[in-house]
């Protein structure tokens, strides 16, 4: 039973930080129908731009988090400028370029912080907290809160501003929200923004987890992006859940396979989506035949 | 001719390559053609099927280690091991495409991702494969009392390997199963309508791309002589992926061209590899958006630009030459359609629609939009199937039957907005509808190469006639987007026509043709009603269908209002009132397909 | 007060010519229709005029301004509303939010929401409801409510029957008569003669991409060859 709670804790935690990863994907597949092969490669840029600022300024977790944030953001717009002119065209293509982009940043990486990566210290100095005999760090309560909160800001944003509702009109019909006012290049370009944000947001968070190096992308985002599909692509809601589900799956094999977890991980992945491509909350467009 | 002595230039330069080049140099030209054989399985399987397949280095890791642990661990021998291993990598490759069947695009690339990480993931942890350090030791090919252990000499027998894949994959590429493929790429509803068997075609895809990937593995272990986990990661996968598009995906030789040319790259910049990975990353970034073909669409794009400048030129019709009349058989139902009724959501688009077509007939259908029309066609092609009620063609129920199988069965359609394959010419969009063959029938590929190329030629004689008697003859190797809405439409009339069909559907053929196209659209299809074919007709132009039809059906909010000849219905009291009075106030079948549409975006 | 002016007006898809040398004009408070079959180039026509397909022109002009220069999401500032073909309602979204981004350039504080939702009560009713959840008939009717919120001097509707019952079809009639008669000038897109003959003053008729004819919509409702092949008599 304890063991099991602890699993679910450390499974959660990662859970929050795939969680930020899929919604980052799911608002620019949402606005611009992109799938974007380079996030993972974003959320590593992120966890870079984090730690690194962290660790040369001493100041504070926070203040490193919104600056790798703005370092990201800019990432994601200039990847989506020079991809403008494949949007609403071939999926196919677009889906490519961002791959490329993916390597680029990847190189970019290994050139500027070198191929072997460095640690990255917790910043929350207190121990873990006792809860009846299960050991709960601090750290995951700092990344389960920080992750609620980005959820709750995004949500807010969407429901909320004009911004937020324009962006999801041009997500659902972009040639009548040009016909409504609404400059489509530039919503998209914020969508993409937001995405990298979210992306910045995740990596500066699992920067203290793990180990940060510059193919983390790669595993990161696949992991991501699975918890997006698991969800339902394109689903705010289904990237939360998604992302929570994938990090208990993670987590448990984990506990039980060991060093085969990501074997039976995405072996299990590709039954449930072979079940239900559509994912918990849905996208049906998967398969046009 | 040329083609013959480029080829013979091409083999002699390949033969006398290793003279001219080192010991190191060898090695690297080994290492290109390994990859170069890979490429051309992923231009297959990504290019021209569409399958967006990101396992292919786990392919040619299957293979390599299959190779590795049976020579090893089991003491085969080394080619017992290649023939176990190329099988292997096949059934690999049959087990990654399961997925293909339930998803597509990007879908299917994460799923494929995964595999490929999960196998990555089981080599570095599994003992039997060495773990992270890998195999190393593994046997010499014996090739009677030739040393392979030599570079130069086992560039030979790379060199005998590749030309036979490259050969298959030409084949492949430019007879019926390659059309295929590229069809079910650019459409895959349009080629289930034509008779291609989408999910064994795309299983196909996969079976070729282990295949290749097998066949690159075995090489690699023959040649290494050592296998270890990071051989076959994500990165190589990328710079594979960047072979193939910077070459051009959809060009067997492009991918040979681009392989090549990256893997020299990649040796050149081997000490600064960071530059390396950063170099092809923009360069796939810029060849995406400049020339999405690749170095192999590079002239065809400047042939456009040119041709732009100078102005297209306008292409004409010829006359249709009609058919012979056939002895007109009667009486049997060719189409009977049993209280069908099709629910979208809720909203009921086909509501207890009964009807029967004999033999020989033209059928109109008629009614105001979003009456149910083409949902009807839809159901009796088998793209839906209905909630209720039964389709019999010839008497035998066919209900909710895939549409491949009902073309199998002579149905042909044609779609309201066109559905011709894009990237292939007019000519070839007739010859998949000509090829009547299986999938199955693939196993002639690899046993008698020959006879597919005879089927081959038969079918474009056959083409040829076709083209002949639609009048396509001069835009015959166009592309169909290039040309004017009129011929398009005749296009897909003769496409849907070389599927020698029983039953012809057409979805408004006459919508978007002028005064002269419409007369002649109303004589080709009375010649084709003449030549024994049942055809029904969707259509809003009044006129047409009162000329052209032996009977109408009235369809109103998804309900048959009246059924009839032409004079008869016109004046039917409720038909009058479907298109002019004010009853009737139901969901209709296009805010039903809306909201589907909508609700699955 | 503004006139809309289309002078040779040319839309081409690949090679496919969609319209050819269109010209018309729509004055202020004037309701022109533009009837023809499937294909005759009457969507093109009004895409074009929006930027929203490839065009070519002398001249797209609203009053002072130049359309054929002004990006496509410039349009609705100018006056313009536009009632896209299948009426392309967001449909995740709320009632009440399709309509509020029809008035997306300007403030939220000052809408005409309410004026719409006199003209149009069951979408007062359903303001809360997802668009994606109302029928045919109410998406239509939220199409033209959205167009209404820019305040606009001028609509294009495009097929606005489409896929709806003869007794919406009528309703949509009387929502765009009253419209035209409090000052709103109309430029109708159809295929159903019938509507748009009941709806307009004068009209096109587009066979192949070009202005095939045109007269007052009283005229043309009596010629034997358009009520044969248009109105199916």
């Amino acid at each position: 039973m304890q063991v099991l709670l602890q699993t679910l804790i450390g499974g959660v935690t990662f859970g929050a930080v795939y969680a930020l990863v899929a919604m980052g994907f799911s608002i620019v597949y949402r606005t611009m129908g992109l799938v974007n092969f380079a996030h993972g490669s974003v959320v590593m840029i992120g966890a870079y731009a984090a730690s690194t600022f962290y660790l040369a300024t001493r100041l504070p977790f926070a203040v490193a988090i919104v600056v790798a944030i703005a370092v990201t953001a800019l990432i994601g717009l200039v990847i989506e400028r020079f991809l403008r002119p494949l949007e609403n065209k071939d999926f196919t293509l677009m889906l490519i370029g961002t791959i490329g982009f993916g390597a680029v940043l990847e190189a970019g990486a290994v050139l500027v912080w070198g191929a072997t990566g460095h640690a990255v210290p917790s910043p929350v100095a207190t121990g873990p907290i006792d809860v009846a005999g299960i050991r709960i760090p601090t750290y995951s309560l700092l990344v389960i809160a920080v992750a609620a909160a980005a959820t709750g800001l995004l949500a807010l944003f969407l429901q909320r501003t004009k911004r937020g509702a324009a962006m999801q009109a041009v997500a659902m019909d972009h040639q009548a929200a040009t016909a409504c006012g609404i400059h489509v290049g530039r919503s998209n370009a914020m969508a993409f923004a937001i995405g990298a944000g979210l992306a910045a947001l995740a990596g500066s968070l699992i920067g203290p987890m793990l180990y940060v190096n510059p193919t983390m992308g790669g595993t990161l985002g696949i992991k991501g992006f699975a918890a997006a599909m698991l969800g339902g692509f394109g689903s705010m809601p289904g990237a939360i859940v998604g992302g929570l589900a994938f990090g208990l799956l993670d987590a448990f094999a984990a506990g039980n396979f060991q060093e085969y977890s990501e074997l039976v991980t995405f072996l299990v992945f590709a039954v449930i989506v072979m079940i239900r491509p559509t994912g918990i909350f849905g996208e049906a467009t998967v398969n046009r035949a | 001719m040329r083609r013959i002595l480029f080829i013979i230039l091409a083999a002699v330069a390949a033969w006398l390559l290793p003279y001219g080049l080192g010991g190191y140099a060898i090695h690297v030209a080994d290492v290109a053609i390994i990859f170069a054989i890979l490429a051309v399985g992923l231009g297959l399987t990504m290019g021209v099927a569409g399958q967006i397949n990101l396992a292919q280095v786990a392919f040619f890791g299957v293979g390599a280690y299959t190779v590795a642990i049976l020579t090893t661990r089991a003491g085969l021998g080394f080619w017992t091991a290649a023939l176990l291993a190329l099988v292997t990598a096949v059934v690999a490759g049959l087990l990654a495409g399961i997925p293909a069947l339930r998803m597509q695009s990007h879908y299917l690339g994460i799923v494929t991702l995964g595999l490929a990480l999960a196998f990555t993931n089981w080599v570095t942890n599994a003992h039997v494969a060495g773990r992270a350090e890998g195999i190393s030791d593994l046997p010499v090919p014996p090739m009677f009392g030739v040393d392979l252990s030599s570079g130069y000499l086992f560039y030979y027998v790379e060199l005998v390997v590749f030309a036979v894949a490259l050969a298959f994959a030409l084949l492949v590429v430019r007879s019926p199963l390659g059309r295929r493929l590229r069809a079910m790429r650019d459409d895959d509803l349009a080629a289930g309508a034509l008779g291609a068997e989408i999910p064994l075609l795309r299983m196909t895809a996969f079976v070729l791309s282990g295949l290749y990937g097998g066949l690159a593995g075995i090489l690699y272990a023959g040649l290494i002589r050592f296998v270890a986990p990071e051989s076959f990661n994500i990165a190589n996968m990328f710079l594979l992926l960047a072979m193939v598009i910077i070459g051009g995906r959809s060009s067997i030789l492009g991918c040979v061209v681009g392989a090549v040319a990256l893997s020299l790259v990649r040796e050149a910049l081997l000490d600064a590899s960071g530059y390396a990975q950063l170099g092809y990353g923009l360069v796939v970034v810029l060849v995406v958006v400049f020339a999405p073909k690749g170095l192999a669409g590079l002239p065809g794009q400047l042939r456009s630009l040119l041709r732009r400048r100078g102005g297209g030129s306008r292409a004409q019709l010829g006359p249709f030459q009609p058919y012979e009349a056939a002895a007109r058989a009667g009486g049997a139902d060719v189409l009977e359609i049993r209280g069908v009724t099709m629910r979208f959501k809720g909203l009921v688009a086909l509501d207890e629609v009964s009807l029967t077509v004999p033999e020989g007939q033209i059928r109109g259908i008629v009614g105001p939009n979003g009456s149910g029309k083409t949902t009807l066609f839809n159901v009796i092609s088998g793209f839906y199937t209905p909630g209720q009620g039964a389709v019999l063609l010839r008497g035998r129920e066919v209900t909710g039957m895939a549409p491949y199988r009902l073309a199998q069965r002579r149905v042909a359609r044609t779609f309201q907005n066109l559905r011709l394959f894009e990237d292939l010419s007019v000519r070839e969009n007739l010859l998949l509808g000509l090829d009547r063959t299986r999938t199955w029938w693939i196993w002639r590929y690899p046993s008698v190469p020959w006879k597919v190329l005879g089927y081959e030629r038969a079918l474009r004689r056959r083409a040829g006639a076709l083209i002949e008697r639609f009048g396509l003859a001069e835009v015959a190797d166009a592309e169909p987007r290039s040309l004017p809405y009129g011929i398009q439409r005749r296009i897909e009339l003769a496409r849907a026509m070389a599927m020698a069909p029983d039953l012809l559907l057409l979805d408004e053929p006459a919508a978007g043709l002028n005064g002269e196209e419409v007369r002649q659209l109303a004589e080709i299809v009375r010649s084709i009603r003449d030549a024994g074919v049942t055809v029904i007709i969707i259509e809003h132009n009044m006129g047409l269908v009162m000329s052209l039809c032996d009977q109408v059906t009235v369809l109103s909010s998804g309900k048959v209002i009246a059924d009839g000849p032409p004079a008869e219905v016109a004046v039917h009291p409720d038909v009058v009132a479907a298109y002019l009075g004010d009853s009737m106030a139901a969901p209709t079948e296009e805010s039903a397909e809306a909201a589907v549409e909508e609700a699955t975006r | 007060m503004s006139t809309l002016t289309v002078e040779g007006l040319s839309v081409h898809y690949g090679g496919v010519r969609a319209a050819h040398d269109v010209s018309f004009t729509v004055e202020p408070g004037q309701s022109l229709g533009i009837i023809g079959a499937n294909g005759a180039g009457k969507s093109s026509t009004l895409k074009a005029i929006m930027g929203l397909a490839p065009r070519q022109a002398r001249a797209i002009r609203f009053g002072a301004h130049d359309l054929l220069r002004a990006p496509a999401h410039t349009l609705v500032r100018h006056g313009i509303g536009y009632v896209p073909e299948g009426r392309h309602v967001f449909p995740g979204l709320t009632v009440e939010k399709n309509l509020l981004l029809g008035a997306y350039t300007s403030s939220w504080k000052r809408t005409p929401i309410d004026e719409v939702y006199e003209l149009f009560p069951v979408l007062g009713e359903m303001r809360g409801r997802l668009a994606g959840a109302l029928s045919g008939g109410q998406q239509q009717m939220l199409a033209v409510g959205r167009a209404m919120m820019c305040r606009p001097k001028v609509m294009l509707l495009d097929e606005p029957s489409m896929g709806l019952s003869p007794k919406l079809v009528g309703d949509i009639a009387g929502v765009l008569k009253q419209l035209n008669a409090g000052g709103l000038a109309i430029l109708l897109v159809e295929q159903n003669a019938k509507l748009t003959f009941d709806v307009t003053t004068t009209c096109l008729v587009m066979e192949n991409g070009e202005i095939a004819a045109s007269g007052t919509s009283a005229e043309l409702s009596d010629d034997p060859q358009v009520r044969r092949i248009y109105l199916g008599l």
